[in-house]
């Protein structure tokens, strides 16, 4: 399902050379639950982005559904996007000119499904939040953004959502919510979720848990 | 604070936003080239016009005629020369065909006849380098080389004036007074004024310009003089002019030529100004964060108002040193550019008043128009990092003085170029309701906008993107019609200048007149011409009232345009020209009218507040006339081609004393052979070739709007640079967006069609509103001011449109180029929770 190889990163600074991430191997199953862990720095937020497209490797390649993502144009990982993935972030991301029920139809409407609104309708119904789909981002608190940009990441129903410390930036009450919904979510469309987490309690309801060290993966923490 | 950290924050934001530092920078850059080039070269032109007015006129007061002055004239002249300290010379100037001894060259010349003071100011340089008026004594005369090179003669050799022979002496170099006619249509001769009853060539009823020439003494002001001279002047056909109050064609060419490039410089001070203001406001609109985390952390608000002080106070400085310094290349440049045109010596100087100016007056915009963000600073609370919406902010005291105080400079800054409290006060009025118009216009267009249901995906994101939060885009449309309304105004102004002043000479314009031709001449003439002609009789005649109620010559002198009191040429025909069609009325003349209508041009009856059914009385040669106003004509384009005020019935006019002529484009080849065989076959007929004075005019007026073209270039210039600016200020609420829709799934080309369209938005409304303002106030300008005919150039306008629209795009989409191939990750960790 997702499958990376030997994955290398490194960033330069002033002609110094910092090396990211190390030859970071992993596979994870379809509709499952991964989570990845490490401290501050680590290196977990390079290893989504390279996983999911948004960044380029080094060297090594990404598998997603057996297809090589490695060297796709952006223009080739739209519709990769917008149909196989859904991200969720740490800070929401929401388009800021947009309302919340506009938000999460955007993607349907980029792959011009007619029933766009239905749908966005339905699931901010699920989320609780149908009294304030006509709220613009900034007039909604950060659970309820965070639940809207959960909502926009599975309007398409996507094979694989990243997620990356979806409850970071919320306190515990509301981050348990926002987990309990994806978690909802994905068993019921039984979604592959890949989290990056600090949070243990959240790592220990995970079916895969990987361990990232100073950029390597740790094969000793690998279930 | 420790000034070293604060400096190496300035040079961090200096380096981290180049584009907008570049941008602030080229606006101060601009606002200073502006000033201290046109600043330069206009106190240049017109010390030099000023210092060399007296030259140009070569005396203190100008008493001229088409007449012997009349006895009322003649004693108070009489009375004022018997004071000892004021000296008096008579000149008189006229057009006469010379001819050497055997007869075998003839040329027309212009005869100027002077009296032994002439000039007052200035010197007649002649090629021996003695003084003139020795070189002048009876029997002689001072020619131009021209002369000397058409009649193949030199120095020593006779020629025929009239009916004396009179011997060459010496060839004139220059003459202080010839600037004023600029143009003349012969060489000049001089011949003294003891030779003058010898000549006979003055003699009633011949075209001579009667002048006296007065030379005061300091203690009597020119003006007095005049004023006194007035009060005896037959103001019909007498004018008393001082050296300061002389008009001339040149004159007013320049007066007109300052005033637009005044007007121009203004422009690009406001824009640039305008521009260093949104820049500002839109480097700080980003860095919200930075500076309520740096405010959250303790840091006072000194410490963040010294940071973007010192950011602009640095570009200030250096941006007005290299602005004056390009303006005083560019002001060098203007000035080789206009060379030959400027009377001799305004050659390049620093103008160091000028410099001077520039500089305080750079350095203040900068200031004033920096102070509102800067203040705005204080609006920056740490609260800011939780909220995400625009913060309503009331206005403190010191933005609403830097606001009074930035308008007091720019009332002040208007007032002082343009040296006219009415057409500077009409000048501010005139802004205020464009920018009032412009605000307007613009926030109908978003209402209407707002409430627009679209169903297409990208054209409602483009919409939805006008109203992102924090995304100015009221005062960005504004400011771009408006700076857009300015460009095009100014484009067009300088395009109608050009149509009046310079395309009036065209490749096709007649190059020789025939004068006098006589009526019984008309069909030999045109056999000898043999091909088309139109013979143009004239008349000479005054207009003394219009419904009973005289003309008053004192008044028609204050006009800028032509004025009623002078004699006019009258004609008659029964057919339009091909250049006129009717303004009012579809006949020259009602059928069932009588003898006594009149046709009248367009311009004239503006002029004199003329319409359809007016009385017009007329005298010609002593006899009246009146006539009833049966048709306006227009013109419907400029050119060489004669034109004629009044046209009336042949009945009318046939029977009273008159020439005829005809004006021919003849190529130059063939001009000598022409000429000599109608003076052989018609010897009355006068011939006046102007190939040489047209190519001088053409030539001079093309480097008039070079110039003109040039600092039009550079108003554009920072309205571009405004453009420029009021689209990076939303660059960064752009790049986030664009990298949404990247991670949504969006791909390249739906982002670049969602901005394409959001520009297009942009560029569209206010291209089209500023094109619509800047035809207004084109039409007002050129109409009200300048006083020429206004056309509208369609096809240009269309062309400005595109262009506007285009740049808008293209500026705009540039700023989001770059997120179309890059990784989203790179920007998302840049711009993450902003
Ligand atoms: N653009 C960049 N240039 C240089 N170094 C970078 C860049 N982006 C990330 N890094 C470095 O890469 C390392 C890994 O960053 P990453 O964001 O992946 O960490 P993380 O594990 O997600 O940490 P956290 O839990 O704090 O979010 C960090 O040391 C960071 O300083
Ligand atoms: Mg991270």
């Amino acid at each position: 399902m997702i499958e990376a190889i030997e994955l290398n990163k490194t960033y330069t600074i002033d002609d110094r050379r910092i090396q990211v991430l190390q030859d970071v191997s992993l596979n994870i199953q379809p509709g499952t639950f991964a989570v990845i862990q490490g401290s501050s720095g680590s290196g977990k937020s390079t290893l989504l982005s390279l996983l999911s497209g948004l960044d380029r490797p080094d060297s090594g390649t990404v598998r997603i559904q057996d297809q090589d993502i490695t060297d796709l144009s952006e223009d080739d990982l739209a519709p990769l996007r917008n149909r196989t993935f859904g991200f969720v972030f740490q800070s929401f991301y929401l388009v800021p000119s947009l309302s919340a029920l506009e938000n999460v139809m955007f993607p349907a409407e980029l792959s011009r499904s007619p029933h766009a609104a239905a749908d966005a309708e339905k699931l901010l119904e699920r989320v609780g939040l149908s009294h304030r789909r006509r709220n613009m981002p900034h007039q909604l608190s950060g659970g309820e953004q965070q639940r809207v940009a959960i909502c926009r990441a599975l309007i398409n129903q996507p094979a694989i959502i990243f997620a990356d410390e979806p409850t970071g930036n919320l306190d515990s009450q509301s981050g348990q919510a926002i987990l309990a919904l994806m978690l909802e979510f994905q068993r019921e469309f039984h979604t592959t979720l890949l989290m990056v987490t600090h949070n243990p309690d959240i790592a220990r309801r995970a079916d895969t848990r990987f361990q990232l060290t100073d950029g390597r993966l740790d094969p000793s923490r690998d279930l | 604070m420790p000034g070293g950290m604060l400096s190496k924050m300035i040079i961090r934001e200096l380096r981290q936003n180049r584009q907008q530092t570049t941008v602030l920078f080229l606006c101060i850059v601009l606002s200073v080239v502006g000033l201290t080039a046109l600043g330069g070269f206009q106190a240049n032109v017109h010390q030099a016009m000023l210092r060399d007015a007296r030259e140009l006129h070569a005396a203190d007061v100008i008493v001229r005629s088409s007449f012997p002055f009349l006895p009322a004239m003649e004693s108070k002249l009489a009375g004022l020369t018997s004071r000892a300290d004021v000296a008096m010379a008579r000149v008189w100037e006229f057009y006469t065909v010379v001819r050497t001894p055997d007869a075998s060259a003839s040329l027309l010349s212009a005869v100027k006849v002077v009296e032994p003071g002439y000039p007052y100011y200035g010197r007649v340089v002649l090629a021996s380098g003695e003084p003139f008026h020795e070189m002048l004594a009876p029997g002689d005369i001072v020619v131009e080389q021209t002369l000397l090179d058409r009649l193949g003669l030199a120095i020593g050799s006779r020629l025929f004036l009239g009916d004396a022979e009179m011997t060459i002496r010496d060839v004139v170099i220059s003459e202080p007074d010839r600037p004023v006619t600029v143009f003349t249509l012969g060489p000049r001769i001089f011949v003294s004024a003891r030779d003058r009853q010898r000549l006979g060539l003055i003699t009633q009823g011949s075209r001579v310009r009667y002048m006296a020439l007065l030379r005061l003494p300091a203690s009597l002001s020119p003006e007095a003089v005049q004023e006194e001279l007035w009060s005896a002047a037959d103001p019909t056909q007498e004018r008393v002019d001082t050296f300061r109050s002389a008009d001339s064609r040149l004159k007013r060419f320049f007066d007109n030529l300052l005033f637009f490039l005044k007007l121009v410089g203004i422009f690009t001070l406001l824009l640039a100004g305008i521009g260093i203001q949104s820049v500002l406001t839109a480097l700080m609109r980003a860095r919200v964060k930075t500076m309520a985390t740096m405010k959250a952390l303790g840091a006072p608000n000194r410490f963040v108002m010294r940071l973007y002080l010192g950011v602009v106070l640095l570009l200030g400085i250096f941006g007005t040193a290299c602005g004056i310094a390009a303006g005083l290349g560019l002001q060098q440049g203007l000035t080789f550019l206009l060379a030959d045109l400027i009377p001799a010596d305004a050659t390049f100087e620093v103008a160091w008043g000028a410099v001077g100016q520039s500089l305080v007056v750079g350095l203040l915009a900068v200031v004033l128009f920096a102070a509102r963000p800067l203040l705005n600073l204080k609006h920056f609370k740490p609260s800011a990092l939780f909220r995400h919406e625009k913060q309503k902010n009331r206005w403190l005291p010191g933005e609403w003085l830097t606001v009074l105080l930035t308008t007091l400079f720019f009332v002040a800054l208007v007032l002082w170029q343009l040296e006219d409290l009415r057409i500077g006060a009409y000048f501010i009025g005139g802004l205020l309701v464009l920018v009032g118009v412009a605000f307007l216009g613009t926030w109908l267009f978003l209402k209407a906008l707002q409430r627009l249901a679209v169903r297409h995906l990208a054209l409602r994101q483009a919409i939805r993107g006008l109203f992102r939060p924090r995304n100015a885009t009221l005062a960005i449309l504004v400011t771009l019609t408006a700076s857009l309304t300015i460009i095009y105004a100014i484009f067009l102004i300088e395009k109608n200048l050009d149509a009046t002043f310079v395309q009036a000479y065209p490749q096709d314009a007649p190059n020789v007149f025939f004068l006098d031709i006589q009526r019984d001449q008309t069909d030999a003439f045109a056999q000898l011409v043999d091909r088309p002609l139109e013979f143009y009789p004239i008349v000479r005649a005054k207009l003394m009232a219009i419904n009973g109620q005289a003309i008053d010559p004192g008044r028609e002198r204050q006009r800028k345009s032509d004025n009623l009191a002078r004699p006019f040429n009258l004609t008659y025909r029964h057919h339009l020209l091909d250049d006129e069609k009717f303004v009012e009325g579809n006949t020259l003349f009602n059928p069932n009218g009588g003898t006594f209508q009149v046709s009248v041009l367009d311009r004239v009856a503006d002029i004199g507040n003329i319409r359809m059914g007016d009385r017009l009385q007329f005298k010609i040669q002593g006899v009246p006339l009146e006539a009833t106003v049966s048709s306006i004509r227009t013109r419907t384009r400029e050119s060489m081609q004669p034109f004629f005020y009044f046209v009336f019935p042949d009945a009318a006019l046939q029977k009273a004393p008159q020439a005829i002529f005809t004006a021919l484009r003849v190529d130059p080849s063939e001009m000598a052979a022409l000429q000599n065989r109608i003076v052989q076959a018609l010897p009355n007929v006068t011939v006046l070739d102007v190939s040489q004075s047209i190519r001088q005019i053409a030539g001079a007026l093309d480097r008039f709007s070079q110039a003109m073209r040039f600092f039009t270039l550079f108003s554009m210039a920072a309205g571009i640079l405004l453009v420029v600016s009021s689209i990076i200020a939303t660059r960064a609420a752009r790049i986030r967006e664009a990298v949404y829709y990247k991670i949504l799934g969006a791909p390249g080309r739906f982002v670049l069609y969602v901005f394409s369209l959001e520009n297009l938005l942009l560029g569209g409304a206010s291209a089209a509103g500023g094109l619509l303002l800047a035809h207004l106030i084109s039409w007002v300008v050129c109409v009200r001011y300048f006083d020429i005919a206004y056309q509208p150039y369609p096809a240009a306008s269309l062309a400005g449109l595109m262009v506007g629209i285009l740049a808008v795009v293209l500026v705009g989409l540039s700023a989001s180029r770059s997120i179309m191939r890059r990784k989203p990750i790179q920007f998302l960790r840049a711009h993450a929770a902003e």
